[in-house]
């Protein structure tokens, strides 16, 4: 019977060498490559077009007009990265809704599992041990309070033309970061000073 | 998600911090809804209701491709298509085939997003992790079947409880 192994050739520097393994572990992130779409007449156009990935900084666009398609996490804080440090004009194009919550509703969360004063291995296995569904159930019956809690942040938002939505199901951005990994947009709590003690 | 805090020197000199919901609000960063980009033009680019902006760069903050796509880099279509979707909930609710069999006999995967939150990916600290997946690597090699990811889960759960009191196995 032949023996079940891997045979993997290796291109290191131009050494090539091979390796017989039993087992091919990839450990290469839970990000794929970055998605840039092809639009026609690219060749046209004669300022930059890059994916999120290559944003190096604010500093190059200061005083110009940047457009920034997608409206989650990514394209949030490009965007906060440009508007707060000189690019003149600022535009996210939102394609769909986007599942909102500030930093202070996630921090309330997490303090609940990892309180300041216990031990972190103890919220750590909690966290581990939660089922996901049970999870989302959690997520959904908190709905209303997330709503009422997110109300000023939500129609500012929504005045400013920006759609949200709470998917998948009303259990909101906490079970869409397991669901599809992304979609989320985890914003900064200016606007939520009164629940806050700065 | 993104825990960090960016505080804006100048506001913050007021005692206040910034987020990005506050710059939409505020129209320092404008939104434009609904529409999708259908083409460039020399100064700006085109949206599918007709409307154009002018911009001296664009940039896509519009995800990435499925991790596997590099399985079938790696490993030709064949056995690519064979290792089942990563991330996502299965019909039980649990995140798919983290740390759970690939699909294919002899491949691993391993990945470590937000790696505390997770039953299946379940990595304490890096000894842990690589713990848990030299022992999957050893139950394969020693033939021994994995149980269902919701035993899994309870096992592992189980397991790395007792690896932080040092007492793994």
């Amino acid at each position: 019977m032949a023996e079940k192994r891997w045979t993997v050739q290796i291109n290191r520097d131009g050494k090539h060498f091979t390796l017989r393994p039993f087992h091919i572990v990839i450990a290469t992130s839970y990000l794929g490559r970055p998605l840039l779409p092809t639009l026609p007449e690219r060749d046209q156009f004669i300022g930059e077009v890059f994916h999120g990935t290559d944003f190096k900084g604010p500093s190059q666009y200061v005083g110009k007009k940047v457009v920034v398609v997608g409206a989650s996490q990514t394209a949030a804080d490009i965007c906060q990265d440009l508007a707060l440090n000189g690019v003149g004009s600022v535009t996210m194009i939102q394609r769909s809704s986007t599942s909102v919550v500030t930093i202070d509703w996630v921090r309330t969360l997490l303090d609940i599992l990892w309180p300041a004063n216990k031990d972190p291995s103890i919220g750590d296995f909690r966290a581990a041990a939660m089922p996901l569904l049970l999870l989302k159930q959690i997520h959904v019956s908190m709905k209303e309070k997330r709503l009422a809690y997110h109300k000023e942040v939500h129609e500012g938002l929504m005045n400013a033309g920006f759609k949200l939505n709470e998917d998948p199901d009303g259990a909101g951005q906490g079970i869409l970061l397991f669901q599809r990994g992304g979609g989320e947009l985890t914003l900064l709590p200016h606007i939520c000073l009164f629940f806050t003690c700065f | 998600m993104s825990l960090s805090f960016i505080m804006d020197p100048l506001i913050s000199s007021q005692g206040l911090d910034v987020g990005s919901a506050d710059l939409v609000i505020k129209g320092k960063i404008r939104v434009k809804n609904g529409v999708e980009p259908t083409h460039f033009t020399p100064s700006g680019i085109v949206f599918n209701d007709g409307s154009e902006l002018d911009a001296d760069a664009v940039i896509f903050a519009t995800g990435y491709a499925p991790p596997l796509e590099i399985a079938s880099d790696f490993f030709g279509e064949e056995i690519g298509k064979k290792i089942t979707p990563i991330w996502g909930l299965n019909e039980e609710g649990e995140l798919k085939r983290a740390c759970t069999p690939s699909g294919h006999p002899g491949v691993n995967l391993f990945m470590t997003p937000f790696g505390l939150l997770f039953p299946n990916l379940f990595l304490l600290d890096l000894v842990g992790n690589r713990r848990f997946l030299t022992y999957e690597v050893l139950f394969k090699v020693i033939g021994t079947l994995l149980p269902t990811p919701s035993s899994y889960q309870s096992n592992t759960s189980f397991r790395v409880f007792r690896l932080k009191r040092g007492n793994w196995d």
